[in-house]
């Protein structure tokens, strides 16, 4: 591989809203993952301290967006408390850090949004939290919740936008492969409507 | 592997590699119906740098037995590996073998 980290290996097509429609999910997203954290710190010591005295697993398991991206990682019920307590700010934080990466992407740009190799992996895990987020209202938490008949006629839209997530990530790991394999970066010029601000 | 020296004292010897196993954790992905198939072989490639044909036999393992085991080590490798495999938005879990 010797594409580097800033060549462009996708593109977004966020014209006719739907840079927008991302936007707004990211940030329902990111309002959901903000409340697993305590109060933010610029003291180091008083973050640690904040840690510590903040269990958020409760409010973890009785969201269950949120229950569906924080899986049991153990089968004892004790095992799996433990990991919660000790990982849950840490993994909420970096899905943040990665949801401000596509934030920061969707801003800069207007119509075809491109995406550089070195982010590309934050775009995909953050389209693919979110298309997980969504499925939960229409299927539920559990590991194999499927939607049912009357849940998908009540909620047809949410599907349908499932759909759309899953067009986006697919693109997107098809475009980053074709770049590794041609060597090659993709041109914005080439976006048609690609237009820096 | 046992010896027995001269006098009838016999010496146990335990293997190395045995006193590890014990020690063994492995991490579980398991099947789920909304990730896709080529975004799990990608998981698997982008984190464990696995080639494409391992990745994707691991993922159709996944698909086909509704489980696979994706990485093994100690407990504190495998904790690191559930939480990126969470983290991609896998369901993913970690056992003592």
């Amino acid at each position: 591989m010797s594409l580097d980290n800033d060549d462009i290996v996708w593109a977004f097509d966020g014209r006719d809203g739907r840079a927008h429609a991302l936007a707004a999910m990211l940030h329902l997203y990111a309002e959901n993952l903000e409340a697993l954290l305590p109060t933010e710190s610029d003291d180091a010591f008083e973050q640690i301290v904040a840690d510590l005295a903040d269990d958020p697993t409760t409010r973890m398991l009785g969201n269950p967006r949120l229950a569906r991206l924080f899986p049991p990682a153990l089968s004892d019920p004790k095992g799996s408390d433990e990991f919660w307590r000790d990982s849950i700010h840490s993994q909420a934080r970096a899905r943040l850090a990665a949801a401000r990466v596509v934030v920061e992407d969707l801003s800069d740009w207007e119509g075809f949004v491109p995406v550089t190799l070195a982010r590309a992996d934050d775009w995909a895990k953050v389209i693919g939290a979110l298309r997980l987020f969504w499925y939960t209202e229409i299927a539920g938490p559990g590991r194999l919740d499927e939607p049912t008949p009357q849940a998908l006629a009540k909620d047809g839209g949410l599907h349908d936008l499932i759909d759309w997530l899953g067009f986006l990530l697919e693109d997107l790991l098809e475009s980053r492969q074709t770049c590794l394999q041609l060597d090659a970066s993709l041109d914005p010029d080439e976006f048609g409507e690609a237009d820096p601000e | 592997m046992s010896s027995a020296a001269d006098g009838g004292v016999e010496i146990l010897e335990a293997p190395a590699e045995a006193a590890e196993a014990v020690h063994q954790w492995v991490t579980i992905v398991w099947d789920d119906p909304v990730n896709l198939m080529s975004y799990v072989t990608y998981v698997f490639q982008e984190y464990f740098k696995y080639p494409l044909e391992k990745a994707e036999e691991l993922m159709l393992k996944v698909h086909h037995e509704g489980k696979a085991v994706v990485s093994t080590g100690n407990r504190e490798a495998m904790e690191k590996d559930v939480l990126a495999m969470q983290g991609y938005n896998l369901w993913a879990s970690m056992e003592q073998m």
